[in-house]
C-alpha cells in the first residue's frame, strides 16, 4: 500500500489493488465463518436432538433490535463513504463516529444477552471449574456452544471494525488517501454486517 | 535481450546497507524473502533433527532410546514445525517473494508492508508454537484429532494451536499479496500466457492459501474454545461431533497439501526447459493443470477418513475424486518429459534436483492411488506405507525441488556461483540417501508396521536399520549446501546476469538485481520459454 502511483507501469492503478486485496481477504473472511456455520449445520441435522428448539432461549426482541442497530450503522458507512472525497469530509468523520457508536450499541446490547444467558446457566462461561453444572436439558448446550462461536466470533470482528472506524477518524488528517482508506474500511464493516444478516435467521428465526 | 547489460552499474539490492534495521524494516520483498528462508532454515534443521532422533529410536526393535511419550512428542514436534513452519511457506515465502515481482516485471510486491508483516505474524506464531512444544510438549500428533487434542493430552495444546492459528494469519497474507500482484502488477505486455509456470503455480497456491487457511483457523479456534471454555462441537459427550473435526480439519489439510507441492512443480518447471534448451512442451496444459489441481484438491478431503466412520458412499465418491486429482499431476508429468525429448539436455546441479523431483514425484504419486483406492486403503491406514507415500511427495518432491530452485536462482539472489562439482554430489547424495530412507518404509507398511510406535516386532528390523543409515545420507545431503552456498557468499565467483542462458524476465536484470529490479521499466513481447535448438527447430519460413 506504500506504493506510489508512478511506480508501477500500465493498469496497475493502487486504488484497484488495493481494493482486490480487500475483497480476497473478505472471501477469505467468508470462509472462516462458513466452517463455523458448516459445525452449526452438522449439529442441528444430528438426529435425536431438540437442537433448534433451543433457539426459543434466545430474546427475538434484543436480536431484531441489534438487526437494525447493525443495518442502520452499514448506512451510515456508505454515508461517510459517499462524502469522504471534496469539502464534505467533516460530515465524513461524524458518519465514522456514528457508524462506530452503532458498532458499540450493538455489542451492548449483545453483552447485555450474553449476560442474561449465562446468568441462566445456557453459557459455558458460568462456571468453568465443572463444564455446563446448570445447562440443561443437553441438547441446549450444543446450541449455546455454536450460538457463542458464532456470536463471539462476529463480535471480535465487530470490534476490529469499530477500531478502524476510530482510527480512521481520529488519523484522517494524516492518512495519503483518506478517502480511499475509508472505502476498504466500509468494505470490511459491510461484510461484517452480511455476516450478521447469516447469523441472525440462522440462530434467531428459524426455531 | 540483454538490455541490463549495456546500463550503467545500478547496485545490487544489497547496497542498501547491512545494519540490523536494514533487514528487519526493509520493504524490499528480495530481502524479506532472506529473512524467510534464514527462518525456514532454522526451522528445517530443527524438524530434521527431531526425524534423526526418531529414526535413531527405530533403529531397534525396543524402546531403548526415548520413552513414549517423548517419542510421541518428537514425532509431533517434527510434523508441526515441518508442515507449517518449512513446507507451507518454504517455496512461496522464499523463491516466491524473491521471484514473482521479477518475473511479472514489477518493481515489487502489490503490498510491500504487508509482506514484511507477514513475516512477523510468522515468526510470532512459531515463536509460540515452538515454545509450547519444547517447554511442555504437545502429543497430538500434527493433525490435532479430537477428541485426544481436547478432552485426553495434557500438555500446551491450546499454546500450538493459538501458534498455529497465527501462522495462518501470516499464510492469509502472503495469499492475498500475491494474488494480487499477479493480478495488477504485470509489466507491459506481460499477458496471462506469457507467465512463467512458476507464477501460475503461485497463483494457484496462493487461491489455495486464501481459501483453506480459514477453515484451519476456525478449527484451531473451536479446539482452544473446547478446551478453555468447554464448548463441546466436537465432544460426543455433550452430544457434539468428533468426526466433524476431521473434516474440517482435511478440508484445510489436503489442500494444503497441494499448498506444499505446486510452486515445486513450478520451479522444475522453470529448470527443465533450461537445461533441455526447448520450450516447455504443453505449456497451456500445464497451466491450466495447477488451476484444475487446486480446485479438484478441495473435493479429495474424505480420503484420509475412510476408516474413519464416515458413509460408504462418501467413500466411494472421495475415493474416485482422488483418482481424479491424479490427472492433471500425470499431465504435468507427461509434459515435462516430452519436454526434454529431443533436447539437449546437461546436468547442472539444478537440472540433476529436477530429475530427482520427477521421479521421486511420480514414484509417490502412483503409490497414492494405492491409498485412494477403497479397499486398499483399509489395509494401508495408519502404516508406514502413507508415511513413505507423503514423505516421497513431501520431501522427495517439495524439498527437491527446493533445492533444485534455490541453485537454480542462487547466482540470481547473491550475484555468486557455487561449486558446481559438489553441488552435483549434493544432489547425487540426497537423491540414494532419500530412497534408502523411505523405499523400505513402503515394505514396512505393506507388512503391517503401524506409524506412530516406538517399538516394533523383531522381523521389521532389517528394514527399519536400513531407513535409518538412509536417514544419515540424506542428512549428509541436506548439510552440504549450506557449506558450498554459504563458502560462495564469499569466496564465489562473480554470477554473470544469465549464467544458464535460461529465458524470463528475471535474468534479464543484473545479478544480483537492483532495488527497484529493473534499471527500465521491461515490456514484454514473447513468451516465457523461447528455447530454441536450430537444428531441430523448423525453419521460419514454415510458420
Amino acid at each position: 500500500m506504500s506504493l506510489g502511483l508512478e511506480q508501477q507501469p500500465l493498469e496497475t492503478g493502487l486504488k484497484a489493488s488495493g481494493e482486490l486485496g480487500v475483497f480476497v481477504f473478505l472471501v477469505s473472511e467468508g470462509l472462516l465463518f462458513g466452517a463455523l456455520i458448516l459445525g452449526y449445520t452438522v449439529l442441528r441435522l444430528s438426529p435425536g436432538s431438540d437442537f433448534a428448539g433451543a433457539s426459543k432461549e434466545l430474546s427475538l426482541l434484543l436480536g431484531t433490535l441489534n438487526t437494525c442497530v447493525l443495518l442502520t450503522s452499514s448506512l451510515a458507512v456508505a454515508l461517510a463513504a459517499m462524502w469522504a472525497d471534496g469539502e464534505r469530509a467533516n460530515y465524513a468523520r461524524i458518519a465514522m463516529v456514528v457508524t462506530a457508536g452503532l458498532g458499540i450499541i450493538f455489542l451492548c446490547i449483545k453483552g447485555y444477552e450474553w449476560f442474561d444467558e449465562a446468568q441462566k446457566g445456557l453459557l459455558p462461561f458460568r462456571d468453568m471449574s465443572d463444564r455446563y453444572p446448570k445447562a440443561s436439558p443437553q441438547e441446549h448446550r450444543e446450541f449455546f456452544d455454536a450460538y457463542l462461536v458464532l456470536t463471539g466470533t462476529h463480535g471480535l470482528h465487530l470490534v476490529t471494525g469499530i477500531g478502524l472506524m476510530l482510527g480512521l477518524t481520529v488519523f484522517w488528517k494524516r492518512l495519503v488517501r483518506p478517502a480511499h482508506t475509508l472505502k476498504m474500511a466500509a468494505l470490511y464493516w459491510h461484510f461484517i454486517d452480511v455476516i450478521w444478516v447469516f447469523l441472525f435467521p440462522l440462530l434467531y428465526l428459524v426455531r | 535481450m540483454t538490455i541490463a547489460a549495456e546500463l550503467p552499474e545500478r547496485g545490487s539490492y544489497f547496497a542498501p546497507g547491512w545494519r540490523l534495521r536494514d533487514w528487519l524494516l526493509t520493504t524490499d520483498h528480495k530481502r524479506i524473502a532472506w529473512l524467510y528462508l534464514s527462518s525456514l532454515l532454522t526451522f528445517f534443521f530443527i524438524g530434521g533433527a527431531a526425524a534423526t532422533l526418531i529414526r535413531l529410536e527405530l533403529f531397534t526393535p525396543a524402546g531403548d532410546f526415548m520413552t513414549d511419550d517423548t517419542y510421541n512428542r518428537m514425532f509431533t514436534l517434527h510434523g508441526v514445525v515441518m508442515v507449517w513452519f518449512f513446507l507451507i511457506p518454504s517455496i512461496p515465502a522464499t523463491l516466491g517473494n524473491f521471484l514473482l515481482p521479477l518475473m511479472l516485471g514489477a518493481k515489487d510486491l502489490a503490498f510491500p508492508r504487508l509482506n514484511l508483516a507477514s513475516w512477523y505474524v510468522f515468526m510470532l506464531g512459531a515463536a509460540i508454537a515452538l515454545w509450547a512444544m519444547l517447554a511442555g510438549g504437545l502429543d497430538t500428533g500434527w493433525t490435532f484429532y479430537t477428541p485426544l487434542s481436547t478432552m485426553f493430552t495434557t500438555d500446551n495444546t491450546s499454546i500450538a494451536a493459538v501458534g498455529v492459528f497465527i501462522i495462518g494469519f501470516s499464510t492469509i497474507m502472503t495469499g492475498i499479496n500475491f494474488i494480487v500482484t499477479t493480478h495488477k502488477l504485470r509489466a507491459p505486455g506481460q499477458t496471462w500466457f506469457r507467465l512463467p509456470i512458476f507464477v501460475w503455480t503461485l497463483y494457484a497456491t496462493s487461491l489455495v492459501m486464501v481459501l483453506a487457511t480459514p477453515v484451519l483457523a476456525a478449527t484451531l479456534l473451536l479446539i482452544v474454545a473446547d478446551r478453555v471454555f468447554g464448548i463441546g462441537i466436537f465432544d460426543p459427550a455433550q452430544g457434539g461431533d468428533p468426526l466433524l473435526f476431521q473434516h474440517l480439519f482435511w478440508f484445510y489439510s489436503h489442500p494444503a497439501v497441494y499448498i506444499m507441492i505446486l510452486p515445486g512443480m513450478g520451479v522444475v518447471s522453470e529448470i527443465l526447459p533450461c537445461f533441455s534448451r526447448r520450450p516447455l512442451f504443453g505449456y497451456k496444459f500445464v497451466a491450466y493443470s495447477s488451476m484444475g489441481i487446486a480446485l479438484l484438491g478441495f473435493m479429495v478431503w474424505g480420503h484420509h477418513m475412510f476408516v474413519s466412520g464416515q458413509s460408504t458412499y462418501a467413500g466411494v465418491v472421495f475415493s474416485f475424486l482422488s483418482f481424479c486429482i491424479a490427472v492433471p499431476s500425470a499431465i504435468k508429468v507427461f509434459n515435462w518429459t516430452l519436454t526434454m525429448r529431443k533436447g539437449s539436455v546437461t546436468f547442472e546441479t539444478s537440472m540433476i534436483y529436477s530429475l530427482g523431483f520427477l521421479g521421486l514425484f511420480v514414484f509417490g504419486g502412483l503409490a497414492g492411488l494405492f491409498l485412494a483406492a477403497l479397499a486398499e486403503d483399509v489395509h494401508l491406514t495408519d502404516t508406514y506405507f502413507v508415511i513413505a507415500h507423503f514423505h516421497y511427495i513431501m520431501v522427495g518432491g517439495m524439498v527437491t525441488a527446493f533445492l533444485a530452485g534455490i541453485h537454480f536462482w542462487w547466482p540470481k539472489m547473491t550475484g555468486r556461483m557455487y561449486s558446481e562439482r559438489w553441488g552435483r554430489i549434493a544432489a547425487v547424495t540426497s537423491f540414494l540417501g532419500f530412497n534408502l530412507t523411505f523405499f523400505p518404509q513402503f515394505i514396512l507398511g505393506f507388512n503391517g508396521m503401524p506409524r506412530r510406535y516406538h517399538t516394533y516386532p523383531d522381523e521389521f528390523q532389517a528394514w527399519n536399520v536400513l531407513s535409518s543409515a538412509g536417514a544419515v545420507v540424506l542428512a549428509l545431503g541436506y548439510v552440504m549446501p549450506l557449506f558450498y552456498l554459504g563458502y560462495s557468499l564469499f569466496k564465489g565467483p562473480k554470477a554473470p546476469d544469465n549464467p544458464w542462458g535460461a529465458t524470463g524476465l528475471e535474468w534479464q536484470t543484473s545479478s544480483p538485481p537492483p532495488k527497484d529490479n529493473f534499471a527500465e521499466p521491461p515490456v514484454v513481447t514473447e513468451g516465457p520459454y523461447k528455447y530454441e535448438l536450430p537444428e531441430i527447430d523448423r525453419p521460419v519460413d514454415h510458420k
